[in-house]
């Protein structure tokens, strides 16, 4: 085998094998307390915690946030750090069944960004 | 190795064609619920894809674009001569596999490249995650765009696929083999 095919073939299966095994690691503490791509995850007891100390709004703040703008069932809530900003997402269920994500900034409650899922 | 059979597709080309399918099914499936291990695949076929661009330059006969990219009217005449069923063999790839080649390989640039970007504005991480803060109008532009790539390239995959099944079948011989074991009949 010529040197070129074996350098490039070499690349190629550690580069795949590297980033597949670290995405499969990674993936499977997805809705652990840190994932590492997306920022932080936080744990209810953190978001209390940090909810009570003041630093950010709490869960229910947000939500009654959310349901002003979207009535429907809460699927799922989550406190996550984006490019070094607290956001809750929270996933509303429509009453056509589809699936709305609504971004809130945690510190002010503000709405970022309301899209609906495909 | 069998008499009258010689290598066309060498060790890298077999690596990266059967890697990218691995790399690009995982990318696919994960899209929406693993975010984490979407990232990882989409930056594997990323690689992938990068080295079979500069493996086009400096790679085997067969690996090179200069030896499988044809002129548009080459590559209507072979299509036009399969439909005839007189298509000739090729024992690289047929006019009408490289143009393929170049397609999926340009599909995938721009999906990687947009999914890379969207990343970057959207969670301000990855290496383009200087983007972050860019309006939202170019975010969503960009999901889009990622979409649309993602799925013309499994569009193109489904060609591709009926396309090897078809021309195996014409000339009586597996190139799903030929790709795994590297052989063709002389």
């Amino acid at each position: 085998m010529n040197i070129r095919v074996f350098v490039f073939s070499t690349i190629a299966l550690a580069g795949v094998t590297g980033l597949l095994l670290t995405g499969v690691s990674g993936a499977g503490n997805e809705r652990g307390d840190y994932d590492e791509h997306d920022g932080e995850v936080y744990e209810h007891e953190a978001v209390r915690d940090m909810a009570e100390q003041g630093d950010i709004l709490s869960l229910e703040q947000i939500l009654q946030n959310a349901r002003q703008y979207r009535a429907g069932r809460i699927l799922e809530t989550e406190l996550e750090e984006k490019g070094g900003e607290l956001v809750y997402e929270v996933e509303i269920l429509g009453d056509k069944g589809e699936v709305w994500e609504m971004k809130f900034d945690a510190r002010s409650g503000a709405l970022l960004e309301e899209e609906q899922e495909d | 190795m069998e008499q009258n059979e010689i290598s066309v597709w060498d060790p890298f080309v077999r690596i990266f064609h059967w890697s990218l399918v691995l790399t690009f099914t995982i990318a696919w499936f994960s899209g929406d619920e693993l975010e984490v291990l979407h990232i990882n695949a989409g930056y594997a076929v990323l690689g992938l894809v990068l080295l079979r661009l500069v493996w086009g330059f400096v790679g085997t006969h067969h690996a090179r674009f200069r030896n499988f990219v044809y002129p548009p009217a080459e590559v209507k005449g072979f299509l036009r001569d399969t439909l005839r069923q007189r298509a000739r063999r090729y024992l690289g790839h047929n006019p009408a596999g490289g143009a393929m080649i170049i397609l999926m390989l340009m599909s995938l640039v721009i999906t990687t490249v947009t999914g890379v970007a969207y990343y970057g504005i959207e969670d301000g991480a990855g290496p383009l995650a200087m983007l972050a803060g860019m309006p939202e109008a170019g975010e969503e532009m960009l999901e889009e765009v990622h979409e649309f790539f993602a799925n013309l390239t499994v569009l193109l995959v489904v060609v591709h696929v009926i396309g090897v099944i078809f021309e195996s079948r014409f000339h009586h011989e597996s190139l799903i083999k030929a790709m795994l074991t590297g052989r063709k009949r002389a």
